[in-house]
């Protein structure tokens, strides 16, 4: 039961935070005037298209890009066995963003809208792919190692994206900019379905694994010898991780570091068990980036500040206090 | 004896090729630009405009990249000393990251001249590379490679996405853009008599201090029984760190890796001594960046120019993945 306990109160704080970034706004909603928006005859009210063409969605997508996020960051973790990793640091948005960058240049934008998913995790499971194979010494993969190598691969990626942005003409270059940051100004239906139905196929089959990442987490042989195919489950965790974090780069940009700090406040509050950690961690992240988003585009007048930055703000004091008292 | 004076032989032909090289590259570079010039343009008594641009112009810009590549390097071949760690570096420690927000801020505050830029970027450069020190030494292991590397990831990703949030807030959008990401753009000869200072005592700092860091990079026990200071030698080095990397961040901005990258290209040629590192190390640091700003006023964007910090990563990162797999991470 008490393992139950932090799962609701997370969703609740959830679910209030939602309510709240639904009212807020540079035009400020009262519930009174929300209800008189859904009970007027009139049809449809300004207020109430304001909230469904508007906020519903961008509420919608900061909710499932936080809990792809905090997914991908799950399953890397536990992957890697290190509370450190995340998509960000092992390089995983830089190759997203290249691919996307030369995508937008090289296609028409039509065919850049439709092919950008494809594209970002081709680019994504690409960059992972390098990091992993490059950060292996002698048949084994040092912690360290790895993080050092995404940085970097992470860096050298991103400089030869800006490279290829700056030669290219301005709206390419608007356009990367954007992504380097993590916005979610322009959301509509068509990205909140993409993001939903990949939240969808992602939570069920990571949920599936759980159990055999839980015995993946005490150690390769330990795992083989109880029955887990550890290859398989590896590749397949990965592989989840990485589509849910492209599909976020193609939808908002790269949000930095939600991938870390959702999972890392969840695994204190419940333990280490894939499934409560896994549901806890979405809970988290998708509260975070709803509230940096809300507060990115409320707080500052009527200039937005994208949610990634704000994300990286909170994330950063975060991470230390992880580095230093871990 | 047979050896050592191979060795000697083999600095010198470096040393020697390395001049040749960064002469050729200046000189190419003198002769690039958007008017293209003639051989006979490069000669300073002829007095036509092709000789002003070459003189008032493209100089300054590659007299200052040369600077730049110059204090980074040997910044960076101090901190490897210092820290007894190969992947230390003025970026990856905060340092570049500091400094580029304390100059926005200034910028954004008011029009500071060029010697107040120069103090401004030193203050923000000492306040990043303590907080990534403090940071990593905080941390259970204290102060490992790693450890510091992924503080100043994170450090630098923060006081990046601060400037990142000032720029995007107050719209500078396209100079800062080009600037923040490390640029040598138009050079005028005041600029760099404005951090000329911090770099010349920078230099030479570093250049009295190279033998008793030597000595303590051999072991802090050693170094005391022959009579060294080490505390006084260790911030006497900080010093002439922050100088440097303060004065590049002033001139150029960010210009990322080229101290990691460098010292530990020619650290194979030279050995731990750090007073023979530090004049090869200078040579290839002035060598790289004036050839990195050459690669990016060849590849001259649309809009604004490529920034030179885009290309020192591309050409630095995959260094650092090198260094992070080697075996001796840490100096002998």
């Amino acid at each position: 039961m008490s393992r139950c306990a932090p799962l609701v109160l997370a969703a609740l704080l959830l679910l209030m935070v939602c309510t709240l970034a639904l009212f807020a706004g540079s035009h400020w909603l009262s519930p009174h005037q929300l209800w008189l928006a859904l009970t007027s005859s009139e049809n449809p009210s300004a207020d109430l298209r304001l909230l469904s063409t508007f906020r519903l969605p961008r509420v919608a997508a900061a909710v499932l890009i936080g809990a792809l996020l905090s997914i991908s960051g799950c399953l890397l973790q536990g992957v890697t066995r290190n509370v450190l990793a995340d998509p960000g640091l092992l390089g995983l948005h830089s190759g997203a963003h290249l691919a996307l960058v030369m995508l937008l240049l090289l296609a028409s934008p039509v065919v850049a809208g439709n092919l950008r998913i494809p594209v970002a995790f081709a680019g994504a499971i690409v960059t992972v792919a390098l990091v992993f194979a490059t950060s292996r010494q002698h048949g084994s993969t040092s912690r360290d190692i790895l993080l050092i190598v995404g940085i970097a691969m992470g860096a050298a990626l991103h400089a030869v994206g800006l490279l290829i942005a700056f030669s290219a003409p301005s709206e390419v270059l608007a356009r990367a900019m954007v992504w380097t940051t993590g916005n979610l100004s322009g959301v509509g239906g068509r990205e909140v379905t993409l993001l939903f139905l990949t939240l969808a196929f992602v939570t069920p089959v990571a949920l599936g694994i759980g159990k055999q990442m839980d015995l993946l987490a005490l150690g390769d042989d330990c795992a083989s010898s109880l029955g887990v195919s550890v290859t398989r489950v590896r590749l397949l965790a990965v592989t989840l991780g990485v589509l849910g974090a492209s599909v976020c780069v193609a939808v908002g940009g790269a949000i930095a570091s939600v991938g870390l700090i959702a999972p890392n406040l969840a695994r204190r509050l419940v333990g280490p068990r894939s499934r409560p950690l896994l549901l806890l961690s979405v809970c988290c992240g998708a509260t975070l980036v709803v509230l940096a988003d809300t507060i990115g585009r409320t707080a500052f007048g009527m200039m937005e500040l994208p949610a990634g930055i704000l994300v990286a703000a909170v994330g950063t004091p975060y991470f230390l206090c992880l580095l230093v008292f871990r | 004896m047979k050896a050592s004076d191979q060795a000697v032989r083999q600095r010198r032909t470096i040393t020697g090729l390395l001049v040749i090289l960064l002469l050729a590259a200046a000189v190419v570079a003198l002769r690039t630009g958007a008017r293209p010039s003639r051989w006979s343009d490069l000669w300073p008594s002829n007095n036509t405009v092709a000789t002003e641009i070459v003189f008032s112009l493209r100089l300054p810009r590659v007299v200052l990249a040369g600077l730049v590549g110059m204090s980074l390097a040997v910044a960076g071949s101090l901190m490897q000393a210092l820290t007894r760690n190969r992947l230390a570096g003025p970026s990856l420690m905060g340092l570049g990251p500091g400094a580029t927000l304390a100059i926005l801020g200034a910028m954004i505050l008011g029009k500071p001249s060029v010697p107040e830029l120069s103090a401004i970027s030193f203050v923000g450069a000492t306040a990043g590379g303590l907080l990534v020190f403090a940071v990593a030494a905080a941390s259970p292991r204290g102060a490992t490679p790693p450890r510091l590397v992924l503080a100043g990831a994170i450090v630098g990703g923060l006081l990046n996405s601060v400037t990142g949030a000032l720029i995007f807030r107050l719209q500078l959008a396209e100079v800062f853009l080009y600037w923040t990401l490390g640029g040598i753009g138009t050079t005028t000869w005041t600029q760099i008599i404005g951090v000329l200072p911090l770099m010349v005592s920078g230099i030479s700092i570093s250049w009295l201090l190279a033998p008793s860091l030597t000595l303590l990079a051999a072991g802090e026990e050693r170094a005391r029984t022959l009579g060294l200071h080490a505390e006084r030698v260790r911030a006497l080095t900080m010093l002439a760190v922050l100088l440097l990397a303060g004065g590049a961040a002033a001139a150029a901005g960010p210009v990322g890796f080229v101290g990691v990258m460098v010292p530990n290209l020619c650290r194979t040629w030279t050995g731990p001594s750090v007073r023979r590192l530090l004049p090869i190390a200078a040579l290839a640091g002035a060598l790289l960046v004036v050839t990195a700003d050459l690669i990016t006023r060849k590849l001259t964007g649309q809009i604004i120019d490529i920034p030179l910090g885009v290309v020192t990563a591309v050409l630095g990162a995959p260094s650092v993945i090198w260094i992070a797999r080697s075996k001796v991470r840490r100096l002998p």
